[in-house]
């Protein structure tokens, strides 16, 4: 995990939230008045909907005890020789190698609410991509903006997505133009760096008609006393024949309760893919869901969840089929540890007129201890008769038998367990680009350390 | 628990072996079955004990005593056409016991009810249970499966059958308590018209189920324009030394089957009566549950 690293910050707001925060955010931001109206009427909405019942507790989030805000010294960058060297070593301790930076197609960090680098190749300029981070989006496209924000999510969707409406803070812009196809994937870095900062990236993607994209967010942060909240929205739009893919890695400290909703539509033979892994934090609550809109469309949720001491995993998948021949594979993994929690919370729906849509769910679970926990929750809602769905899910402990065969190969048991572990997830890490495998193989041996054995 | 009338108590002793006693009320009527030695591969029809009984709420216990081994047969007709009938056995399996639990039971297309049932297992007893339902406007069928001394097991084939705008609504709790227990819940539906089915199940694995073994299966068949399906299959495992798997799937008659039956001279009626029957009895190991079934299919598709 990443070390903290001291930052000095540009303008932070109080602690809490109110009307007066959220005008002065927009303020500073020098957004339009629909922005900060649209802003004002999600407060409403958060402040008036109640926390969820449902899944882990968030009793002990108090939000009078978070900055909303928080708006780093640095400026925005272009080139990567501009970059302080503060940021370049919080770069190096999430892992990224320097020739592998060099070879990224384009970085946006998220750092203290703000998006401090970003970086694109020419060539995809030359070709109308659009890869900035959200407030410049909203300043330098408002049409654009403005079509699609907040059109997949919208401020009502949940008490989060009200909350981050309400304050989002940087997130990235993509927009990728028709027939443009993105070999390599755009990544972003976010990192919280403030005791008791709230983040509130927004995301939104759209990829116009038979193109494609692959964006990857990683996320660390250093250990701080007081809870941390982070509660993402990410939208993506992808129409008719466009392909996204949405690789996630989150690596939240310990006290961090991660909340985040995200949610993309797939027109007419469109493709999303959402390949979550969800590591650290107190509590996650992330359900990636995928609106099946147009006929043909294929959505796909790989997901890894590792649930140590103190930690609720709350993850899973929501995909929703609204046209005919439209198809969904949902596969979720997850890992309990040292009495933490790791829950699948699921659904899947076909509605009427979703002919010959297909499903299939799966869902394991690997126990390492007499007192973790694995559970469950999925729905499957089929008003189509002629909808094929399965779901399966299974729960099991690191088995006696393998353990013994690897260990008349030489093996330590030590070894044994990770290896078992480290093929446990391996539908996981291949979906994942190289540079990420490298890393959660990193994080996977550093979270197996001292667990089993 | 209220009675309107009812402080007779009475005793009917039908079956060597088995006692029976009863409080007969206007809304509710409890009826406590003993059977306390029987010999292996007895028959006890729960008809016989209630169908005197005309309460349309039926509250009834049924306690096998330790090593006994017993077919118990549940074929109870609600006999009110008025209010919600509902049905409440609840079994207590005997240690060493051997039971086998087959209920059969068809209600009035215009009746709704509940069905509940409880089964309580103490240890090293078996109990096999074979249920085949259908009818009702909107049923409720509540399982319970209570694991509760070491190494009982349970396991649970039901077979639910609707159609027209009938609905049926499923619940289960597989309730693992003791080390080294094992259940099963399997169950599989039938769904023509426009009727509906939904199926919430549970599997809780306790602290203190160490090796014990669980597994939830639902299946459903939509055959009709309106036909909807709803499952929830629901794992709690808070112990790390079990095996435990849950499943559902919804879908239609395969059409490549269709073909291949039709294509050997069958009607579209036979074949489709034939993967109709073969999927619903595929899990069912029990030849009496067997022929029920085919019967209830027959009448559904003549």
């Amino acid at each position: 995990m990443p070390h903290p690293q001291k930052t000095d910050t540009f303008f932070k707001a109080k602690k809490g939230l109110n009307k007066t925060i959220v005008t002065q955010l927009s303020e500073r931001k020098n957004e339009p008045g629909w922005m900060t109206d649209y802003r004002l009427s999600a407060l409403e909405i958060f402040e008036r909907l109640p926390l969820p019942r449902w899944g882990a507790d968030l009793s002990g989030l108090n939000h009078n005890d978070i900055y909303y805000y928080v708006q780093p010294l640095e400026k925005q960058h272009t080139s990567w020789d501009e970059v302080p060297d503060q940021i370049k070593t919080t770069f190096e301790h999430l892992g990224i190698p320097q020739a592998e930076q060099q070879f990224l197609a384009g970085v946006g960090a998220q750092y203290e609410s703000e998006v401090i680098y970003k970086k694109l190749k020419e060539e995809w300029v030359k070709r109308g991509v659009l890869f900035t981070d959200m407030s410049t989006a909203l300043k330098e496209y408002p049409e654009l903006f403005k079509t699609y924000f907040g059109t997949v999510i919208p401020s009502h969707d949940n008490k989060f997505a009200a909350l981050n409406s309400a304050v989002w803070s940087g997130g990235s812009f993509v927009w990728v133009p028709e027939g443009v196809v993105i070999d390599q994937p755009l990544q972003a870095y976010f990192r919280i760096n403030s005791m008791s900062m709230g983040q509130f990236e927004r995301t939104l993607i759209i990829a116009q008609p038979s193109s494609f994209v692959h964006y990857v967010e990683g996320c660390s942060a250093p250990l701080y006393r007081k809870n941390s909240l982070h509660s993402a929205v990410v939208e993506l739009v992808a129409l008719p024949n466009a392909n996204i893919r949405y690789t996630t890695i989150q690596n939240w400290s310990n006290n961090v309760y991660n909340l985040v909703t995200k949610r993309g539509i797939a027109h007419e033979r469109a493709r999303i893919e959402w390949i979550d892994g969800n590591f650290g934090s107190a509590v996650t609550m992330k359900y990636p869901c995928i609106i099946l809109k147009g006929a043909g469309s294929q959505g796909q949720i790989v997901s890894i969840a590792v649930a140590s001491k103190g930690q609720h995993q709350d993850t899973g998948g929501k995909i929703i089929h609204l046209a005919p021949n439209t198809t969904s594979n949902i596969l979720s993994k997850s890992i309990s540890k040292q009495g933490g929690r790791a829950s699948y919370r699921g659904l899947l729906k076909i509605i009427k007129g979703a002919v010959r849509a297909k499903s299939r769910v799966q869902c394991e679970a690997l126990l390492l201890d007499q007192h973790s926990r694995s559970d469950t929750y999925p729905t499957v809602h089929i008003d189509e008769p002629t909808a094929d769905v399965g779901h399966e899910a299974s729960v099991s402990k690191l088995s006696d038998e393998q353990v013994a065969y690897l260990q008349s190969r030489g093996l330590s048991v030590q070894a044994a367990h990770a290896l078992i572990v480290n093929g446990f997830i391996d539908v996981f890490v291949k979906e994942l680009p190289m540079e990420y495998a490298i890393e959660i193989n990193r994080l996977i041996a550093m979270h197996m350390e001292g667990s089993i054995g | 628990m209220a009675y309107v009338k009812g402080t007779v108590i009475n005793q009917i002793p039908y079956q060597p072996g088995i006692c029976a006693t009863y409080v007969d009320g206007e809304q509710q009527s409890l009826v406590h079955i003993l059977i306390s030695s029987a010999v292996p591969g007895t028959l006890v029809r729960l008809a016989d004990y209630v169908n005197h009984l005309t309460a349309p709420a039926l509250v009834v216990r049924v306690e096998v005593a330790d090593h006994v081994q017993v077919i118990l047969r549940d074929e109870w007709q609600p006999s009110s056409m008025l209010g919600t009938p509902s049905w409440s056995v609840h079994y207590t399996i005997g240690a060493n016991a051997h039971v086998t639990i087959q209920q059969y039971q068809r209600w009035p297309t215009t009746l709704s009810g509940i069905i509940r049932t409880t089964i309580a297992c103490k240890s090293d007893s078996a109990t096999e249970y074979y249920g085949v339902m259908r009818g009702g406007a909107s049923m409720e069928y509540d399982m319970q499966l209570l694991l509760e001394e070491r190494a009982s097991s349970a396991h649970v084939s039901l077979v639910i059958i609707v159609n027209g705008d009938q609905k049926a609504m499923i619940t289960s709790m597989q309730r693992h308590t003791n080390a080294h227990t094992a259940s099963t819940f399997l169950v599989r539906g039938l769904v023509k018209d426009q009727a509906y089915i939904s199926c919430i199940g549970t599997v809780h694995l306790a602290e203190p189920a160490s090796a014990a073994n669980a597994a939830q299966k639902s299946a459903f068949l939509l055959d009709g324009v309106g036909a909807r399906a709803f499952a929830k299959p629901i794992l709690e495992a808070l112990n790390n030394e079990v095996s435990c798997t849950h499943g559902s799937a919804v879908g239609s008659l395969d059409e490549e089957q269709m073909t291949y039956c039709r294509l050997r001279g069958m009607h579209e009626h036979e074949a489709r009566t034939l993967l109709t029957r073969s999927f619903l009895t595929e899990l069912c190991a029990d030849q009496v549950t067997q022929s029920v079934i085919s019967d209830q299919l027959q009448k559904l598709f003549s």
